[in-house]
C-alpha cells in the first residue's frame, strides 16, 4: 500500500518536474527589429563598419567586432570584407572609428570594397560584474544593416542579455565570461536577419 | 635467390618512400600564425605565450607552421604595425613572401586570473584570394567548469586552454588540402583566383567646392604598386567626360577640368553630370545647377579589362550667403542708436558652412574704426564703441558690415548704420528770478535723446533733504519753494539724476544750486551748465 503510494508520488513528481524547470529559467526575450527597407535580392559582401563603443569596457567594441565578424564568416553564406581592408579605407578617407559615415562617404567605401551591404552598430551596454568565484556579464547592442548603394536601413537590432538569460537548472547554461555572452547575442542577431531574409548568396 | 628476394624488398621499399614523399609534398600546408593581439591588456598588446598556444594546437593537424621570424621580418617589410587583423593585399602578399598557404589570426578577447577566464576569437584565411574560410570564437571560465565536488576544477588560465583548444577549434575544416594546398590532385583543384590590384592611397579635389567656371583638380595617389601598375592607363571620368590623368613623378596622377570665367551677360559653362553628351560641348546657358557631381577612377589595362571606381564628388555652388543682422538699440531719430553698447545678432537665411567672415565699423569719414575677423561662422558681436586700439570713438553715426565668404568663395555682405553717442545724458539746470521771491527752475536734455525720467533732490548744508522733484520727460520747469530763514541758500546743494531712453543714467551734482540763479534783470541770459557732471554715488535718504 504504502510502496504504490510512494510509486504514484513519484510519477506525479515526474510529471511536474518540467513545471519546476522551467520556473529556474529565465523567460528570453528575442532581439527587438525593426525592417525598414525590402532585403536586396542578392547580398554577398559585407562589410562590416567598426562599432562605436558607448560603454565603459575596454576596448568592448573591437571584442564585440571580432566575434561578430567570426559568427557572420561561420556561416559562409556571405564574404566578409577583412576588418584590416575597411580600417584602410577609414584612414584613407580621414574618417574616425568613432565617426558615423554619411552618405558620400558610405558609397565611396562600398564602391571601394565592393560590397552590397554594410554592418553597422554601437555597443550600449557592456559590463561584468565580479564577486569572487563568479562574474556576471551584460551586453546590449544597437545593430543595423544598410543597403550599401542607397545607405538606407535595411534592418535594425537591438538586443540586449545577460549571463542570467541562459541559465539551464542550477549553474547550467550559465555564460560567465563577456565574450561568450557576445557570441550567443551575435548569433542570435544574425539568425533573426536570416528570419527576415538575409539569405545565402546565389552568385 | 636470396639476392632477388633482397633486390624485391629494396625496390619496393624505395617506390614507397617516394610515394610517401611525393605524398607529403604533394599535400604539405604551410601556416602562418600571426601574432595573437591581447585586447584584454594595452591597445595593440601581444600574447606570445598563447600564439605558442595556438602554434601547438595547429601544428597537431598536421600542418607545416611557418618560423615566427619570418612572419615578423614580413610584417617588418610590409609595415604592418596592428595586430589582430590584415588587408587582402598583405594576406595575399603572404603567398609569395614567406609561402604561407593560410594565414591564421588570432585575438584574445579576455584573459583574467581571478576568477579564471580565457576568450578568444580566431580566423583562418587562405592567401590565394584573402577570404575567410573558417572562424570561430569561445570563452571558458572556472565558474562555467566547475566539476562535481570541485575535482579537477580548472583554477588558472593554463588550466582552461586545453579545454579552450577544444571547443576553439572544434568545426575545423578537414578539407584543408584541395581549398587550400598548392599542390592540387587532379580534379580536386578548386578555383582558385589570383587577382591583381591597384590601390588608391588617396584623394584629394582642389578645390572641392568652386564657383561655376572654375577650375577642379583631381589628385590621386597610388599605393605600391602591383605587377600591372605600369601599364595601366588612369583615367577621371566626370559626368560623360573622360580626362586622361597625367603624373610627373608616377606617384601622383593629376587631372583638371575647366569651365570658361563667365562674364557678365555671357554663358557659363561648368563640367557637370549629363547623360547628354552635346551639353559639355556647347556653351550652355540659363540658371546654373548647384550640385554633388560625382568623379570616378577609371584603369584601362593592357588586357583591354576597365575597371571603374567611383573616387568622390565635388560641389558647385553659385549662391552668395544670404545674411542679415539684427541690432539690439534703441530707435531714435529713425536710426538706431546706443550710448554703452550695441548687441549684434547674425542670421543666415539658408544654412551653409562658412569659410571667414570679416566685421568691420567705418565711421562718416569712410575710416576703419574697427575690424575683426575669423573663420567659420560669425559670432554675434557687442560693440561699445571702441576702435581697433581700444578707445572709445567719438560721437557719430557708424556703418556696421559683415562679409561672409562661403567654401567657393560667393560673398555675402549685410550693412547697417548706427548712431554712437559717446556721452552720458547731458542735462542743463537753470534758475530764473521771476519777481521779488519767486525763483524757476528749468531743466534741458543738450542731445535729442528722449529722458525717461529724472529726478532733483535740494539738500541743505546740513545734509537735511529739503525738496524732491520727478518726473518722465524734459524739458520741463518749475518752481522752486521759499526756504526758511535758517538755510544758507547759499549752501544748497542739488543732485540731478537722469535716465534716458537708451538706458544711459548720469547725476549731475552741485554743492551750490543758487550759483546758476538769473535775476530776469540781468543781461546775462547765456544758460550756464551746472558747476560739474559727476559721476559720483550719492546715497538716496
Amino acid at each position: 500500500m504504502r510502496l504504490s503510494l510512494l510509486i504514484k508520488l513519484s510519477k506525479l513528481l515526474i510529471c511536474f518536474l518540467p513545471v519546476f524547470m522551467s520556473g529556474c529559467v529565465s523567460s528570453q526575450k528575442s532581439p527587438e527589429i525593426q525592417q525598414l527597407t525590402q532585403l536586396p535580392r542578392d547580398i554577398c559582401r559585407i562589410a562590416v563598419l567598426p562599432f562605436l563603443n558607448n560603454s565603459e569596457f575596454p576596448q568592448g567594441d573591437v571584442i564585440f567586432y571580432r566575434i561578430f565578424v567570426a559568427e557572420l564568416n561561420k556561416n559562409q553564406e556571405q564574404l566578409i570584407v577583412q576588418e584590416g581592408d575597411v580600417r584602410k579605407i577609414f584612414r584613407q578617407m580621414r574618417i574616425s572609428p568613432k565617426q558615423s559615415l554619411n552618405l558620400e562617404q558610405m558609397l565611396v567605401v562600398a564602391d571601394r570594397l565592393g560590397v552590397d551591404a554594410f554592418v553597422v552598430g554601437k555597443i550600449v551596454i557592456m559590463e561584468e560584474t565580479k564577486s569572487r568565484l563568479v562574474t556576471e556579464p551584460k551586453l546590449a547592442v544597437d545593430l543595423r544593416l544598410l543597403d550599401a548603394y542607397s545607405g538606407k536601413t535595411i534592418l535594425t537590432t537591438y538586443h540586449a542579455r545577460n549571463g542570467e538569460d541562459y541559465r539551464k537548472l542550477m549553474h547550467f547554461g550559465l555564460v560567465n565570461t563577456i565574450t561568450e555572452l557576445s557570441r550567443l547575442v551575435s548569433h542570435e542577431v544574425l539568425e533573426i536577419w536570416k528570419e527576415k531574409g538575409l539569405a545565402k548568396c546565389t552568385k | 635467390m636470396n639476392l632477388l628476394k633482397n633486390s624485391y624488398i629494396a625496390l619496393i621499399g624505395t617506390l614507397l618512400a617516394i610515394l610517401l614523399w611525393t605524398s607529403g609534398a604533394a599535400y604539405a600546408i604551410n601556416v602562418a600564425v600571426f601574432p595573437v593581439e591581447d585586447l584584454s591588456q594595452d591597445y595593440n598588446s601581444v600574447d606570445e605565450e598563447l600564439r605558442g598556444f595556438v602554434v601547438k594546437v595547429i601544428s597537431k593537424k598536421g600542418l607545416e607552421i611557418i618560423d615566427s621570424e619570418n612572419i615578423q621580418a614580413f610584417m617588418v617589410a610590409q609595415h604592418i604595425r596592428q595586430l589582430g587583423h590584415m588587408q587582402t593585399k598583405d594576406i595575399m602578399s603572404t603567398r609569395d613572401a614567406i609561402k604561407a598557404d593560410l594565414v591564421v589570426l588570432a585575438t584574445v578577447c579576455q584573459k583574467n586570473d581571478s576568477p579564471a577566464s580565457l576568450g578568444m576569437t580566431i580566423q583562418l584565411v587562405r592567401t590565394s584570394d584573402g577570404k575567410t574560410i573558417w572562424a570561430n570564437s569561445s570563452a571558458l571560465s572556472q565558474a562555467s567548469e566547475q566539476r562535481f565536488l570541485g575535482v579537477n576544477t580548472p583554477e588558472t588560465v593554463d588550466d582552461l586552454k586545453p579545454l579552450l583548444a577544444e571547443k576553439l577549434f572544434a568545426g575545423w575544416p578537414a578539407d584543408l588540402d584541395f581549398t587550400a594546398g598548392r599542390e592540387m590532385a587532379g580534379a580536386q583543384i578548386a578555383a582558385v583566383k589570383e587577382t591583381g590590384y591597384l590601390e588608391v592611397d588617396s584623394v584629394f579635389f582642389t578645390p572641392k567646392v568652386v564657383r561655376p567656371g572654375e577650375k577642379v583638380k583631381c589628385t590621386i595617389r597610388f599605393k605600391s604598386p602591383g605587377k600591372d601598375t605600369n601599364t595601366a592607363k588612369i583615367f577621371i571620368k566626370v559626368g560623360n567626360r573622360v580626362h586622361l590623368a597625367s603624373s610627373d613623378d608616377g606617384v601622383y596622377y593629376n587631372a583638371a577640368w575647366v569651365g570658361s570665367n563667365a562674364k557678365q551677360g555671357s554663358n557659363v559653362q561648368v563640367a557637370m553630370n549629363s547623360s547628354d553628351a552635346k551639353v559639355l560641348n556647347q556653351v550652355w546657358s540659363g540658371d546654373v545647377v548647384d550640385a554633388n557631381y560625382p568623379v570616378s577612377l577609371i584603369l584601362d589595362w593592357p588586357s583591354g579589362k576597365l575597371d571603374e571606381s567611383y573616387l568622390g564628388a565635388y560641389v558647385v555652388d553659385s549662391r552668395a550667403p544670404e545674411i542679415y543682422f539684427k541690432l539690439r538699440g534703441k530707435i531714435v531719430n529713425g536710426m538706431v542708436s546706443f550710448r554703452k553698447e550695441l548687441p549684434i545678432s547674425i542670421f543666415f537665411k539658408r544654412n551653409e558652412p562658412i569659410k571667414k567672415w570679416e566685421f568691420k565699423v567705418v565711421n562718416e569719414s569712410g575710416e576703419t574704426v574697427l575690424r575683426e575677423r575669423g573663420s567659420s561662422k560669425p559670432p554675434s558681436f557687442k560693440w561699445r564703441g571702441q576702435n581697433g586700439k581700444n578707445l572709445r570713438s567719438e560721437s557719430g553715426i557708424y556703418t556696421i558690415s559683415i562679409k561672409v565668404w562661403d567654401r567657393a568663395g560667393n560673398v555675402g555682405l549685410a550693412e547697417e548704420k548706427v548712431r554712437l553717442l559717446s556721452k552720458k545724458p547731458e542735462v542743463t539746470i537753470d534758475l530764473t528770478q521771476s519777481g521779488e521771491d519767486e525763483i524757476i527752475a528749468s531743466l534741458a536734455s543738450l542731445d535729442d535723446v528722449p529722458v525717461r525720467a529724472w529726478r532733483m533732490e535740494l539738500w541743505s548744508e546740513d545734509s537735511k533733504l529739503l525738496k524732491t522733484y520727478r518726473g518722465e520727460s524734459l524739458p520741463v520747469k518749475f518752481k522752486l519753494p521759499e526756504f526758511d530763514e535758517s538755510i544758507d541758500k547759499d549752501k544748497i546743494a542739488c543732485i540731478l539724476k537722469v535716465t534716458d531712453d537708451l538706458g544711459s543714467k548720469s547725476f549731475v551734482k552741485s554743492e551750490n544750486v543758487f550759483d546758476q540763479l538769473i535775476t530776469e534783470s540781468e543781461d546775462e541770459t547765456e544758460t550756464q551748465k551746472p558747476s560739474e557732471v559727476s559721476d559720483d554715488w550719492y546715497a538716496d535718504f
